[in-house]
């Protein structure tokens, strides 16, 4: 009977393999794809929807930033910065692209949310399951062996490497700008901006790519890869909406 | 917070000082704990250290370069909220792990300030290995595991952070242009050597103004002002107390403390 200690890791191919299936199978064979869908919401509801996403402030600091904090490998922490420079704005260097808390103003705005009800809406205490959420999502990113924080970014960013990925998201972007175009919105290329960088064309497929690296070459016991596919899974659970 | 009491209802009823007086407080208070600055500091600004004290301190302070410093202000950066100081403290993280790592984007190369570390320590006549593979004083890894820890966790809040980076800016800012004048000037370190002298101290410059303008406009409370005065000191403690083994090695008759291997 084997036990623990005999027990070997899977090759890389085979882990991200067994990823890929839980993925297929936990969303039903269904595309894993971000909805970020619009059709058929008026322009108040989406306004809703933002101002829903702006209370309790923005995460994505936080758990990028533990990602980083967690990671003592000096090559793989200075590529996590490179990413947060992206996500917390590559302005930031001098660069073109605003950081993506701003980049979802820029979409709220367009919605007629101004910046000073989202500066109210970020002080309000966040939603208690948007709370559990989170707390969670920042403690596995800062408690967990940091090949299995930077892992679960496979769920996310990592579907982007997939087939048909590129194709749905331009469908997706090309399909916003006309349906914010139709409700009256008047700066479109602000509006589309954020779901353009969540693109696999935007600065989201290099994240992708490096997240598949991270699981490639760190994730390369048996227990990392338990704890990184548990991780997965719970992720996957967290982005449901209204199934947990 | 430490392990000090809590402001009591008394302590917090005296009104808060204004925005400008608090940042002249916190100046004054450098000054009247520090006056002079670390006493080691001194000796090579006066060229009263020998190059072999030289030596030791690279070899000594490389693990604060390298990790102490990175760690901690990656610690403040999760814990800050507000996006302006925000961009601020990630373009900070930029600097201290190495400007090249944006080479992409921007095209920039300087490398991070424990790489500049060590170019300073090979420009002293040290060997990579002779500083990476130096044992840290006890002392100096206390100090550093302290600023690690207050960073990362409830002891200081994100703005009491800022106080810290603050204070060690002005510390910086004070000692190390006497320190890089006089290894240049008295023990004719080359140019090149000295570059991590010239890009801390431009990248102090880049920041400082910042730094006073977030404690001037959050600090906005008697308790925050406290609490980040409070935290202010403490920076300058650990920015002394970095230093007080290298100081006690060169003049003591033996090497105080060494970390275990």
């Amino acid at each position: 009977m084997a036990t623990n200690a005999d027990r070997k890791a899977l090759s890389a191919g085979e882990f991200i393999e067994l990823m890929e299936q839980t993925r297929f199978e936990f969303n039903e064979g269904k595309p894993p794809f971000r909805g970020d869908s619009v059709g058929g919401k008026t322009f108040e509801q989406i306004a809703e929807g933002k101002r829903r996403f702006h209370t309790g402030g923005d995460p994505n600091h936080r758990f990028e930033g533990e990602r980083y904090l967690n990671t003592p490998n000096k090559e793989i922490r200075r590529k996590q910065l490179r990413k947060l420079v992206d996500e917390g704005g590559q302005t930031t260097v001098g660069g073109p692209m605003p950081s993506h808390p701003a980049l979802a103003r820029w979409h709220s705005n367009e919605f007629g949310v101004p910046d000073a009800e989202i500066d109210l809406l970020e002080k309000e205490d966040a939603f208690p399951e948007v709370l559990v959420k989170e707390g969670w999502w920042f403690d596995v990113n800062r408690s967990s062996p940091w090949p299995v924080a930077i892992a679960t970014c496979m769920v996310g960013e990592g579907s982007k490497r997939l087939p048909g990925s590129v194709e749905h998201y331009t469908k997706l972007i090309e399909d916003a700008r006309v349906e914010f175009a139709r409700l009256g919105v008047k700066n479109v290329d602000r509006a589309v901006q954020l779901l353009i960088e969540h693109a696999p064309f935007g600065a989201d497929m290099e994240h992708a790519m490096f997240g598949e690296a991270v699981v490639r070459e760190a994730v390369d016991t048996p227990e990392l890869q338990d704890e990184a596919l548990r991780a997965f899974i719970l992720v996957m659970q967290r982005n449901s909406r209204g199934k947990i | 917070m430490g392990s000090q009491l809590p402001y009591s209802p008394e302590d917090l009823a005296v009104a808060a000082q204004s925005g400008a007086d608090f940042i002249t407080f916190l100046k004054a208070e450098k000054q009247r704990k520090y006056p002079d600055g670390p006493a080691f500091l001194k000796a090579v600004a006066d060229g009263a250290a020998s190059m072999d004290d030289i030596r030791m301190w690279v070899k000594d302070l490389y693990d604060y370069w390298d990790e102490g410093l990175v760690y901690a202000i990656g610690a403040i950066y999760v814990k800050t909220n507000d996006e302006p100081s925000r961009t601020h403290m990630l373009r900070r993280m930029v600097d201290v792990e190495g400007e090249e790592i944006v080479n992409d984007l921007m095209g920039w190369d300087t490398p991070a300030y424990e790489e500049l570390w060590l170019r300073f320590g090979e420009g002293v006549g040290l060997t990579r290995e002779d500083v990476t593979g130096w044992q840290q004083f006890t002392r100096t890894y206390f100090s550093m595991r302290t600023l690690m820890t207050y960073s990362r966790f409830w002891d200081w809040s994100w703005l009491d952070g800022v106080a810290t980076w603050y204070a060690a800016d002005l510390h910086w800012r004070e000692h190390y242009t006497k320190v890089r004048d006089a290894l240049k000037e008295t023990y004719g370190v080359s140019d090149e050597a000295l570059e991590f002298f010239r890009v801390l101290l431009e990248d102090i410059d880049s920041h400082i103004g910042w730094e006073e303008e977030a404690l001037a406009y959050w600090a906005c409370t008697t308790e925050r002002q406290l609490s980040a005065a409070r935290a202010f000191r403490e920076r300058l403690d650990i920015e002394d107390q970095l230093l007080v083994a290298v100081q006690e090695a060169r003049t003591a008759d033996r090497l105080p403390f060494q970390t275990p291997a």
